[in-house]
């Protein structure tokens, strides 16, 4: 019989030859491994996103169906008109920008397919702020694809499974893009904030010209620069609301207040980069 | 099937269950830019009342699932529950580990140390380390909140998942530690 001692020892004992074992463990069975504990894992998650939907698909019935309609009929008034003539603006706007293209022989501005998507989960925590969707590499998804919403850029495809994706926000502190003020060409620096509780989701930008100028009364808005080749140019991103000069002096850095509407994403459209032609 | 194969199985789709949970859960917290986090609640029932070749098991093979399902390197929550179990088996003797509010102690005070650690392994990535401490708060202290809520239903659970997929071998085979 072993003394009670080394009884005591032995799970430290384990714990040392584990992390042993796990430290000699090759990459290619680690990866295999979280791959199975993912997908073992992802059903779950997407039927309780199905339920979700099932919920609120229950809850509008209860609604009187004439209360529906006016609301929708409400909310697409004016909106029909206004739809129509940007749809022949951007129509417009393509045929000048290849027009362009081809007499400044220039390369085409990279092509994309819109897949939309459900959010499974949102995983907002101090250190990332991601969202699973369900749509995955059955549908095409690629990892790097630039996510939107209503309100602009969303982020990017980090990880794709069978049948769900990973998102990373663009107010997850890892996110860095290249932006501009709206109306001004200079690229800056973007970056995903640590977003505090109860409040808007944020992020910063930093080498910022000094003749730039924002303030909480007279925001500017921050767009996409196209630079990178992961996001279209012109994006929305966020609204800068203050810039400090930086302690060198040479650039300015800034607080970028991100839409609400980022913190309750429902529903979302992955940009799939199409093929180029040769 | 082995009785320590039967509680792992038994223990681990609890807990992997209970994570599933509160991950369902912070998705609705996230419009409110809050995230809970329960690792210390997820290894204590086992670590304070079952055998230790069970308790370190599942709280790897918990760890790991936890791991597939965030962005840190593929181990490293498996690993901080795997020494915070250790941790626990190791002072478990010296402590009335039947008491259900020893238990909740124990859990809070493991959550508290799987945060910090996690803290300080990610706070590198933060464009500002220094102002990120109030998110850190708030998280820390929501999710202890949940855990004193939540851990005398989630350790009368695993008690009657043993018993009742008859894998409660606690009477049977008394523990020396």
């Amino acid at each position: 019989m072993q003394s009670p001692r080394i009884d005591q020892a032995r799970p430290y004992l384990t714990l040392g030859i584990v992390l042993l074992v796990w430290l000699v463990v090759p990459t290619l069975l680690k990866r295999v491994m979280r791959v199975s504990f993912y997908e073992l894992q992802a059903p779950v998650e997407i039927s309780m996103s199905y339920l979700r939907d099932l919920q609120e698909f229950w809850a509008l019935k209860t609604r009187p169906k004439n209360e529906i309609i006016e609301a929708a009929r409400d909310q697409a008034r004016g909106l029909g008109a206004a739809y129509e003539i940007t749809l022949q603006e951007n129509t417009a706007l393509h045929e000048e920008v290849s027009r362009l293209e081809m007499l400044l022989r220039l390369p085409s501005q990279p092509a994309y397919r819109s897949e939309p998507a459900r959010v499974v989960l949102r995983d907002f925590s101090a250190w990332w702020q991601r969202i699973t969707i369900r749509k995955g590499s059955a549908q095409g998804i690629t990892v790097g694809s630039p996510v939107i919403y209503a309100g602009g850029v969303a982020g990017r495809v980090t990880e794709v499974h069978a049948y769900t994706s990973v998102v990373e926000l663009i107010s997850s502190p890892g996110v860095r893009i290249a932006a501009t003020f709206e109306g001004d060409s200079r690229p800056i620096s973007y970056q995903g904030g640590i977003n505090p509780p109860f409040v808007s989701p944020q992020g910063r930008i930093e080498f910022v010209p000094l003749d730039l100028f924002a303030t909480p009364a007279q925001p500017r808005r921050l767009v996409t620069s196209g630079l990178g080749g992961v996001f279209p140019a012109g994006l929305a991103l966020g609204r800068i609301m203050s810039l400090e000069t930086d302690t060198d002096g040479l650039f300015k850095t800034g607080r970028v207040q991100l839409d609400p509407r980022l913190s309750q994403l429902s529903e979302v459209t992955v940009l799939v980069p199409l093929p180029t032609a040769p | 099937m082995s009785p320590v194969i039967r509680q792992f199985c038994v223990v681990s789709t609890c807990a992997i269950g209970l994570a599933l949970l509160v991950r369902g859960l912070n998705h609705h917290l996230a419009s409110w830019q809050l995230n809970l986090s329960i690792g210390g609640l997820l290894i204590a029932p086992a670590a304070l009342r079952l055998h230790s070749k069970t308790a370190l098991f599942s709280a790897f093979a918990t760890g790991l699932a936890l791991d597939a399902a965030t962005p840190v390197p593929f181990g490293e929550n498996a690993l901080l529950m795997l020494a915070a179990t250790t941790l626990v088996l190791g002072a478990r003797h010296r402590i009335p580990r039947e008491e259900l509010s020893v238990g909740i102690a124990v859990a809070i005070v493991i959550n508290l140390l799987l945060f910090s650690a996690r803290t300080f392994l990610h706070m590198s990535d933060w464009p500002d380390p220094s102002s990120g401490w109030l998110r850190i708060f708030s998280d820390l202290v929501a999710s202890q909140l949940f855990i004193a809520v939540i851990a005398p239903w989630f350790f009368a659970l695993q008690r009657h998942s043993l018993f009742w997929l008859d894998a409660d071998y606690s009477v049977a085979r008394p523990e020396r530690y």
